[in-house]
């Protein structure tokens, strides 16, 4: 009992049993008493079913099993019989004890939703009922849990009665027009002119809401940053569009395309002690006189170095002038040779050989041949439009008539709207973009690429640009819950993975309409570019804030000393934390390329290292720079996301390891059951150290078992401490460790569901396999929202539960979760303005 | 006297020795221009400023309060840095903040701390929809006298790094990274890096080259702003739902950009101080704060704007300070258990925060303002904390500094416990001295506090 006072409540709660049980009897005394006021709702709820407006078929995206209906009676859904009959005697079994009047734990009294109607018209508070009930949170453990088939009643009544949810069409929810956050504005920028900013130094760092940083509701705008929006759009734009429109045709031979006789590539140093020749095929066009440049670079001693190459370039084996190459301060240097070419394809020869004796003269001299750049025909004729220039003006400077400038300048501006607010644009905004230009030529007098600039500067500061909005289908009539249009779509889908604009092939299958049809081969398509790197550094950097490593504060003289070790001069150098945070963004970028587990980041046999990381970790046998999969010995305690040193670092002070950050780290992103707050009257800590001998200098596990002793602690702390303490064994930079002030760790322990283990690697597989579906929501989860840019709600429960079902159903595969995703209403709907209308107006009534 | 008279009866500037070239001519005249009772102005015309200074997590009492409770403000160890400048501060006890204290909301103490700092409401609790505290009391002051000066406020910060994962305790990150709100669901992003706030205020380039692209700036940010405007009350009409809270942020933000171009028009001779733009977020805690407070310092000094924010760090904040060789976080010592060795640290670091303070303050009191006066005896600068024990989370007697002379308005040299009333009390006295009327009421106000 403990907390619970007993006395009047007891006797108050019989009396509302009785009175209960018989369903339609209206406990009338109790009533006035506790509302005088009040009366009775009569109107009972209209039966959910076939006469709503909005209910419909099951829609083709409709994917995986429509579960979580199960188990009810044959009485009418959304009933208050069926409330008082069914629910209320297992919420008395099972929650009256602390949530009745008299108590009301938490500020939550079952007493307050007396009919169904009261219930339904709360729905948040039977959000955060269902979510302790589902994580089995409440009831608290020293009280009776209710059975399985109980708590599945309860929650399947909730998610259908009290949020009304229909499996078949749920309430999408809205996303509010969102802002770009400074990486996507960075990357979108990026796409849209060539430019890369720095956008951390930039602008202000961007508020974060259910613990990510996309997500529409936190990112606010103030004056300061839409200032910066207009100068950083000022800047990038004049900076992107270059001076003069033509350059000399040209193109690039990097070195590695060059072949030695025996087919051997044109790598690495030279030295100019040997011959070298290496060859390659080169695609000549147009005859005519050309410039031939090579790059190269050869070190930099500071004394001067007797040895000499001649270098030689030949064409079609016909030497274009021998050049000696001698030692110099400048390791830059770039040769250049003038040629009149033909037609064809011609072979290009670079040639190196002694100009002294190596046998007598000591030389360190070597090369390393950069690249060749053929430029030509020379000529204005054969000028071509700069990339960087057509990038804005397709087709280059502005005509000289009025009238096709005027054209011009319009077909420039849909162009760049196109891309910049990521749908076509109207026309009626082509007219103000072209006239907003026009009159920048005309008034203020500037020039057309200046007055071009300008306009797209505008563009880039408008709300069309730095805002997503969403948009429906068209004739979004009666349809409550109308599709997204596929241009959103395409934004959805870009900004997800590759935290970008979308790119032309997306674009082009939203504008023909067929991106939907084609949302498999594309999602797989997106997943392979490069820019998906995004989406490891973003989620999962901020899903387990392996962003966070660069950046934190770690002593480690202080944590080694804290270890015995004293003295240490070790340092986690910027590029050890480089190769930390790719570790854990590789588990998650290596199960993705191969369709793996997503349990395989809990517990796996291979971990990915370099050399440093596995000084770090203890490893031997590695010694390559470069971060590589590496398979684990068996017995190796390493292997899933808990072992690594990122997820070890954060959650650690700056100069010792906090179990319970660890612990709550764990609850929050991995089983998903978040601590209930700590009470306010927290009693302190010192109360737990004063229960010992002055003598004795308590242990980390003894002070938090003491600590756990106060009722009011234990309830947290049962779920933290035991996860936090399996991970004592690695230090606060993710070292192993045997010992902690000296005495030997003690890492085993018992989570609250009742499964013991003995050390990490028991938690690992415990984690991977008992509470696989803890794990499995909490992905769900986090992954949704940040694809929605939006907190969850307690209209998403049913796709939260249908992605969970694909899951185990499909071994935890990462893309049936991704897939899931995509396909579900939220990602795939949104409310029409008609529904959000009425239910704004609900709200205020 | 004679000075002021004088001031009143040209309305032209005057000329002021040696330091006061960066004094924008603009200044004097509009102030003597108006009739009526000028607003954050002191009684000798010179101009009136207010800022915020906020220091996390809460302090090491034992060190911090005042040697006598009542009376001549005698300093203790952790305030020891301000006795040269002691006859123009003063220290509150018993000052405020119920709507941080726990209540029905439970932990999140170091998330309510700081977004009740400076608007005296209670953050609604949610980890990101429907964000909500209270306007803060420096956009309240901002609006009613920004108008006076080319920039209507400033916000600053020292925090530069942002976490991923969520905040305290189901509180979104946007109350324990801001204190000033424009509106109450509408934080105002503070500025990290002095650079930029440098070249907002007078424009880039080299020393001779700024006034120009000051000018070309507003200029461009004009034509760009019509614009825009346009855009957002397309987008807006196209908005049919009741989904418009975002575009209306953008809109003010349209609105105050341009009044604050039509505020700096009226100033022709935009200053130009003599000194490098600074470069950056330099590498050292105490040098970026010591800059961040020198462009606070700055803007004054020029009347570029009269009401500032600085955060020096956000509450909670639990990285360590290496340069005082404080190698635990600060949040982490700050929950010391009484262990003396922790609270020691924690002493120590509270007097750190404060020797920078202390400079700003003496630097502050160096610069001679049109008045003849000091910038700092025509200044009200609070310096506190929205925790008093970062230990147990405490949220009345709040440590708490207001130094400066308001004008000659400010009862200086002294500590004052007032016992328990609202944090917000102090501010209502501090917005009357400057001449806002009207505003009776903040957050938690029962009065309006006037012995200061």
């Amino acid at each position: 009992m403990g907390h619970c006072r007993a006395g009047l409540r007891q006797e108050n709660r019989q009396t509302l049993k009785t009175e209960l049980k018989s369903p339609g009897k209206v406990p009338n005394s109790y009533y006035l008493r506790k509302n005088g006021q009040r009366t009775m709702a009569h109107a009972k709820r209209s039966l959910l079913g076939l006469s709503d407006p909005w209910k419909r078929g099951i829609p083709l995206w409709a994917t995986g099993a429509v579960a979580g209906v199960t188990g009810l009676s044959s009485l009418s859904l959304g009933d208050d019989n069926f409330y008082q009959a069914e629910i209320v005697p297992l919420l008395e079994e099972s929650c009256y004890d602390c949530h009745d009047y008299e108590s009301q734990k938490g500020g939550f009294s079952i007493d307050d939703y007396f009919t169904f109607s009261e219930v339904s018209s709360d729905k948040q508070q039977w959000f955060k009922v269902y979510k302790n009930l589902q994580a089995q949170v409440m009831p608290p453990p020293e009280k009776e849990p209710p059975s399985d088939s109980d708590r599945r009643k309860m929650l399947d009544w909730i998610k259908r009665d009290v949020f009304e949810i229909d499996p078949g069409n749920p309430d999408p929810g809205r996303v509010a027009h969102r802002r770009l956050n400074r990486v996507e504005y960075e990357n979108t920028l990026y796409e849209l002119t060539g430019i890369r900013i720095d956008s951390g130094d930039l602008l202000p760092s961007d508020d974060t809401g259910y613990g990510f940083d996309n997500i529409a509701d936190a990112l606010s705008i103030s004056p300061l940053v839409l200032e910066k929006y207009i100068e950083i759009a000022g800047d990038v734009i004049s900076g992107s569009i270059p001076e003069e429109a033509y350059e000399l045709p040209h193109q690039e031979i990097e070195s590695d395309e060059f072949r030695d006789s025996s087919g051997g590539r044109l790598r690495g140093l030279l030295s100019f002690a040997d011959s070298h020749e290496y060859r390659t095929p080169v695609e000549i066009k147009v005859a005519g006189p050309y410039r031939i440049r090579v790059r190269l670079r050869t070190p930099s001693f500071f004394d001067f170095d007797y040895g000499k190459t001649i270098f030689d370039l030949r064409i079609d084996q016909e030497s274009l002038g021998p050049t000696e190459i001698i030692h110099s301060p400048k390791s830059n240097r770039v040769l250049e040779f003038e040629a009149r070419l033909e037609p064809g394809s011609r072979e290009l020869t670079i040639a190196l050989s002694p100009n002294y004796d190596p046998a007598t003269v000591d030389s360190q001299m070597k090369a390393t041949i950069e690249s060749v750049i053929i430029e030509g025909p020379i000529g204005e004729q054969h000028n071509s439009l700069k990339p960087e220039y057509a990038r804005f003006f397709p087709s280059g400077p502005a005509p000289d008539t009025e009238q096709a400038r005027s054209a011009y300048i319009r077909e420039v501006v849909e162009k760049f709207a196109y891309r910049a607010y990521r749908r076509p644009p109207s026309a009626g905004m082509v007219n103000r973009l072209a006239a907003f230009a026009e009159s920048s030529i005309e008034l203020d007098n500037l020039s057309f690429e200046e007055a071009m600039a300008k306009t797209f500067t505008a563009m880039l500061a408008s709300p069309f640009f730095l805002y997503r909005s969403t948009e429906p289908v068209a004739e979004p009539e009666n349809d409550a819950y109308p599709l997204i249009d596929e241009f959103t779509l395409a934004s959805r889908l870009s900004y997800f993975f590759w935290s970008t604009m979308p790119d032309k092939t997306l674009l082009q299958l939203a504008e023909r309409g067929q991106l939907r049809a084609s949302l498999d081969t594309q999602v797989e398509r997106m997943l392979a570019d490069p820019k998906a790197e995004a989406f490891a550094e973003n989620f999962v950097g901020q899903w387990l804030q392996s962003r966070d490593i660069p950046l934190i504060g770690l002593n480690e003289r202080e944590i080694l000393k804290g270890d015995g070790v004293l003295g240490s001069r070790f340092r986690l150098a910027g590029g050890v934390r480089q190769s930390m945070r790719r570790e854990t963004e590789m588990s998650f970028e290596y199960i993705l390329e191969n369709n793996l587990s997503l349990l395989e980041l809990l517990d796996a046999d291979y971990a990915f290292l370099n050399e440093d990381l596995a000084e770090l970790y203890g490893i031997e046998g590695v010694d390559h720079g470069e971060m590589r999969k590496v398979d684990l010995p068996p017995d190796s305690h390493r292997g899933g996301i808990l072992t690594q040193a990122t997820i070890l670092g954060v959650t650690s002070n700056p100069t010792r390891t906090s179990p319970v950050k660890r612990g709550l780290f764990i609850l929050e992103n991995i089983l998903g059951t978040p601590a209930p707050p700590a009470p306010p009257d927290v009693p302190e800590l010192e109360e737990a150290e004063k229960t010992f001998d002055e003598n004795h200098t308590p242990s980390m596990r003894e002070l938090m078992a003491a600590h756990r002793e106060k009722p009011l602690c234990r309830s947290c702390h049962e779920r933290m401490d035991p996860l936090g303490l399996a991970l004592e064994n690695f230090n606060a930079m993710g070292m192993w460790r045997d010992h902690q002030a000296g005495m030997p760790i003690d890492p085993s322990g018992t989570l609250i569901t009742g499964e013991s283990f003995k050390d990490i690697r028991d938690l690992k597989r415990i984690l991977a396999n008992e509470r696989r579906f803890d794990y499995y929501r909490v992905v769900s989860e986090k992954m949704m929202t940040y694809a929605l840019g939006r907190g969850l709600e307690y209209y998403d429960t049913h796709t939260v539960d249908n992605l969970v079902g694909d899951l185990e159903a499909n071994n935890g595969r990462i893309m049936t979760l991704i897939k899931g995703i995509i396909d579900s209403p939220p990602f795939q709907r949104t409310r029409s303005g008609s529904e959000e209308a009425q239910l704004a107006s609900s709200v205020t009534n | 006297m004679q000075r002021r008279h004088f001031l009143k009866s040209l309305g032209i500037s005057i000329a002021l020795p040696a330091y006061q070239s960066l004094i924008s001519r603009g200044l004097a005249a509009s102030t003597a221009s108006r009739q009526t009772k000028a607003l954050a102005t002191t009684a000798s015309g010179a101009p009136l400023r207010t800022a915020y200074c906020y220091f996390p997590n809460g302090v090491n009492q034992e060190h911090w309060w005042p040697l006598k409770n009542s009376g001549e403000l005698v300093l203790n160890r952790t305030m020891k840095p301000l006795e040269n400048i002691k006859a123009k501060i003063q220290a509150f006890g018993g000052l405020d903040h119920i709507n941080a204290t726990a209540g029905k909301d439970g932990a999140g103490d170091h998330a309510r701390a700081s977004a009740s700092f400076l608007t005296g409401e209670r953050a609604r609790k949610t980890a990101g929809k429907d964000i909500q505290a209270g306007v803060s009391i420096d956009q309240i002051i901002a609006n009613e006298i920004g108008g006076e000066t080319r920039f209507p406020s400033l916000e600053l910060t020292c925090d530069t790094g942002r976490k991923s994962g969520r905040c305290d305790s189901g509180y979104a990150c946007a109350y324990q990274y801001n204190i000033s709100w424009q509106s109450p669901t509408t934080p105002v992003a503070p500025e990290a890096n002095p650079r930029a706030v440098f070249e907002r205020l007078f424009g880039g380039g080299p020393i001779g080259s700024r006034r120009q692209n000051f000018k070309k700036r507003l200029a461009q940010q004009r034509s760009i702003l019509d614009f825009v405007l346009e855009d957002a009350q397309t987008l807006r009409n196209q908005t049919d739902y009741h989904d418009t809270q975002k575009l209306d942020e953008y809109l003010s933000s349209v609105r105050a950009i341009e009044k604050r171009i039509q505020d700096s028009e009226k100033v022709d001779d935009i200053p130009d101080p003599d000194m490098a733009t600074p470069s950056g977020i330099p590498e050292s805690f105490s040098e970026h704060m010591s800059l961040m407070y020198d462009m606070m310092g700055l803007a004054f000094q020029t009347d570029s704007t009269r009401v500032a924010t600085l955060q020096l760090a956000h509450e909670g904040m639990n990285t360590s300070y290496p340069e005082i060789g404080i190698d635990e976080g600060h949040h982490y010592l700050s929950h010391h258990k009484e262990d003396p060795e922790k609270m020691e640290k924690i002493a120590i670091i509270d007097r750190y925060y404060l020797e920078q303070f202390a400079l700003f303050i003496e630097r502050l009191d160096a610069m001679e303002d049109v008045d003849g006066n000091s910038v700092l005896d025509n200044s009200m600068i609070i310096y506190g904390c929205g925790h008093c024990d970062g230990n147990r989370h405490t949220h009345d007697n709040l440590p708490v500094i207001l130094a400066g002379k308001g004008g000659g308005e400010l009862s200086p040299n002294r500590f004052v416990n007032h016992g328990s009333v609202p944090m917000t009390n102090l501010y209502l006295g501090l917005a009357e001295k400057l001449g806002i009327e009207g505003l009776d009421h903040l957050g938690d106000s029962t009065g309006t506090l006037r012995n200061v």
